[in-house]
């Protein structure tokens, strides 16, 4: 018993060691010099979506398909695109899934404009009320 | 044995549960309902601890425990286990309804009866149905086929103390709203010579329900701050939301029951919120446990569960919504007050809650519906909120500083610049010097600071001021709100981060500390082993400031890794270390965060908790005078 969990210690020391996989994004290595690039690079891959993850960013996440957009993005900055030229080439090959801020669009449409709503609701009310008490 | 005890009294529930409801239903006498009432406690109260008794013994013949437990887990988390899968998690639910159910019967007198009894008889229509849920889809005490040597374990991301106990408060938030939505449902179907004081019933259910759910989602993000190891606490993550829309609600509750109590105005607004703040809770159930939305929280993909609960909140929902369409005319009146009042800031607090939780509710269901209804797929994450709820939170957070000082009625205007001026200057002053140690301007940041401050000085001088007309418990929590902004701010606005490959020796630096990587060993847990990073933090002087040691763990049961973040605190800024893939070679990829104020988002939370628990017992104590 005590030879089979120290066994089971030792297998267990070394799988710590060989897999204690990087769970958290951005690795060293794929920084860039850059600073300004690699800042444009962190906010860009914020707003991207793990497409295999659970509501997580790809700057976020250790999934080896997040890991290659990253450094793809990485690469699009070096190459001299622009932030709107990198997004839309992710969209383009990847849907609007992939964007964390919907952009605006026919099938978002009431995403975007219904809170407006809500908020002109609430002021209605708000000013209604404001009148009646006047009266009062 | 444990099997048949346990599934006995759950059956017992169940038939305690009809017959209060009956027994009601026929006006039976004090004495059978009460029998209904304590025999539902008790069973409620066998069958869970029944459940906790397999797990602390280990009985694997029992499948909840052998699917969630292991013989080598601490005590704590064996204890835990109860609750942190699906069966088991039900069967505390149930518990904490029917302790509720028995609260409310606590109150039972002879001027009351009639309001009593309806809501513990729509307490007891919705404890049926999650025993009969219980029972037909989850029923925890099902015994396995074969014979068992040992569990299967218990997810280790699960096996922490904030998340041992983050359920059980949580379950006091969304449960407790059950007292309320069945006592809103028993005002609305009052005949009009039966009208009672209900608010002075509901409110410190609604009190209690609140600060529970505060400090159950606090306790959740600290949880995510320190085992997600991004070195965030809120993800705007669905599971989130769904806790998050009820706190809104229901933090609309309690400011309108204010006026309710003070001026008779708002009465079915305030009737509509705590019924579709029990609603919420049950939809977020929903959500979290179909498996619509996965995460940790989704324990079995079951769509036969996912539908039960689907059809259980359309009847509940419908019904109420019916009711209260075709009863709260009665509880309408004509009471309007003026902009500048304190009733007219509660009025905007309110708008803007609701406005908030709409919009957080449509950002979590709306890939849903894209998904339905087209072949689209979207997704709404963290930058969709910030840019909604933010600009809508803010005038909500100045209005918080400046309403609780305005008068009722109406406050003339000068009046209220007189009343304001100390704060403005108690704000400006402070924000200066916080701009000052971080050097740093940002918009947002600037933005936070001064709400931050504005609502801390306002309540300080409330505090200096002694005045008794002053809710004591108000001033407790809207403090905590003050100091959770300032956390939030300081965390958000100016976090920094430092990424890289680190061999041992090799020293880093990030703001004004260097921190030296000494070594690193391997370290042997209860049901674990692991492998810990020891980091030196210096300062500029050279002066040891602390050791960070970081742990990777792994546990050989389930199979499973985890990293554990090492944080050192202090009221100015965490410095947070975790461990990442690595080898003695190459070194180990190790990030380190410097985070801001982050300690004062928890001292928030606690004392959001305290003042959250004051003014229940000032409201409780209200409501006994009241009854006598």
């Amino acid at each position: 018993m005590k030879i089979k969990k120290k066994f089971i210690t030792i297998t267990s020391i070394f799988l710590v060691n060989l897999f204690a996989f990087n769970l958290y994004g951005v690795e060293p290595d794929e920084i860039l010099k850059d600073q300004k690039q690699e800042e444009r690079a962190r906010i860009i891959s914020k707003n991207i979506r793990c497409m295999i993850c659970q509501n997580q960013s790809i700057d976020e996440s250790s999934a080896p398909l997040a890991k290659d957009l990253r450094l793809l993005i990485r690469e699009k900055i070096k190459e001299g695109k622009n932030n709107k030229e990198i997004y839309n080439f992710l969209t383009e090959r990847y849907g609007d899934f992939i964007l964390l801020k919907p952009p605006f669009k026919l099938i978002t449409f009431l995403l975007w404009l219904l809170p407006f709503v809500f908020l002109f609701i609430g002021i209605f009310l708000i000013f209604s009320h404001n009148k009646k008490s006047k009266k009062v | 044995m444990v099997t048949l005890l346990g599934t006995l009294s759950l059956w017992l529930t169940l038939f305690f549960s009809i017959s209060q409801f009956f027994s009601l239903k026929k006006n039976q006498s004090l004495k059978i309902i009460k029998i209904c009432v304590i025999g539902l406690l008790i069973f409620s109260l066998i069958s869970f601890f029944t459940l906790m008794y397999a797990y602390i013994v280990s009985d694997f013949s029992v499948l909840n425990v052998f699917q969630n437990s292991h013989s080598t887990k601490p005590l704590i988390y064996k204890i835990s286990a109860v609750w942190g899968n699906h069966e088991g998690s039900m069967l505390l639910w149930i518990l904490v309804l029917t302790i509720f159910n028995f609260f409310i019967f606590k109150f039972y007198n002879k001027e009351n009866f009639i309001f009593i009894s309806k809501t513990l008889e729509t307490q007891a229509f919705i404890t049926f149905g999650f025993i009969l849920f219980t029972i037909l889809t989850s029923n925890p005490f099902e015994e396995t086929i074969k014979v068992h040597a040992d569990g299967l374990g218990f997810n280790p991301i699960l096996q922490d103390p904030a998340l041992a106990i983050h359920p059980p408060l949580l379950y006091f938030g969304y449960v407790g709203f059950s007292a309320v939505f069945s006592m809103s449902i028993a005002t609305l179907s009052l005949e009009n010579n039966q009208k009672i004081a209900w608010y002075n019933y509901i409110k410190p259910f609604a009190v209690i329900a609140w600060t529970f759910l505060s400090i159950g989602i606090a306790l959740g993000s600290l949880w995510a701050y320190y085992e997600l190891g991004w070195g965030g606490w809120w993800f705007w993550d669905p599971v989130e939301n769904a806790s998050f829309m009820p706190w809104l609600l229901g933090t609309a509750l309690l400011h309108s029951l204010i006026i309710v109590e003070k001026r008779k105005s708002l009465q079915t607004w305030a009737l509509l919120l705590g019924i579709l703040t029990f609603l919420l809770s049950m939809v977020g159930t929903f959500l979290v446990r179909s498996g619509i939305l996965t995460s940790v929280h989704t324990f079995a993909l079951d769509p036969s569960r996912g539908l039960y609960i689907l059809l259980f909140i359309a009847l509940i929902g419908t019904y109420s919504l019916i009711l209260f369409a075709s009863k709260s005319k009665r509880y309408f009146d004509n009471n309007y007050f003026a902009f500048f009042s304190k009733e007219g800031s509660i009025l905007v607090n309110n708008i803007l809650m609701a406005v908030v939780c709409s919009t957080v509710l449509l950002g979590t269901i709306y890939p849903l519906i894209v998904e339905a209804f087209t072949n689209n797929k979207i997704s709404v994450g963290e930058p969709y909120y910030n840019s909604t709820v933010i600009p809508i939170i803010i005038p909500a957070i100045l209005v918080m500083g400046i309403g609780p000082i305005l008068g009722w009625k109406k406050e003339k205007k000068y009046e209220i610049l007189k009343k304001i001026l100390p704060s403005i200057f108690l704000t400006i002053i402070p924000t200066f010097f916080i701009f000052m140690i971080y050097q740093s301007l940002s918009f947002i940041g600037v933005i936070g600071i001064l709400l931050s401050f504005w609502i801390i000085s306002n309540n300080l001088m409330m505090l200096i001021q002694k005045n008794k007309k002053y809710h004591k418990g108000m001033i407790i929590a809207h403090l905590g709100v003050g100091l959770l902004i300032l956390g939030i701010t300081g965390s958000s606005v100016w976090q920094k981060e430092n990424v890289s490959k680190m061999k041992i020796k090799d020293t880093v630096n990030i703001e004004k500390y260097n921190i030296v990587f000494d070594k690193i060993e391997e370290s042997v847990g209860p049901n674990y082993v692991a492998i810990k990073g020891n980091f030196l933090v210096y300062d500029k002087e050279r002066n040891i400031i602390t050791k960070l040691k970081p742990e990777n763990r792994f546990y050989h049961v389930e199979n499973n890794f985890t990293t554990e973040a090492s944080i050192h605190t202090n009221l100015l800024r965490d410095l947070y270390i975790v461990l990442g893939a690595g080898n003695i070679n190459d070194g180990w990829i190790v990030r380190i965060y410097y985070n801001p104020l982050v300690i004062w988002i928890w001292i928030g939370a606690i004392i959001i908790f305290l003042g959250g628990i004051t003014s229940a017992n000032i409201n409780l104590k209200k409501l006994k005078t009241f009854d006598q």
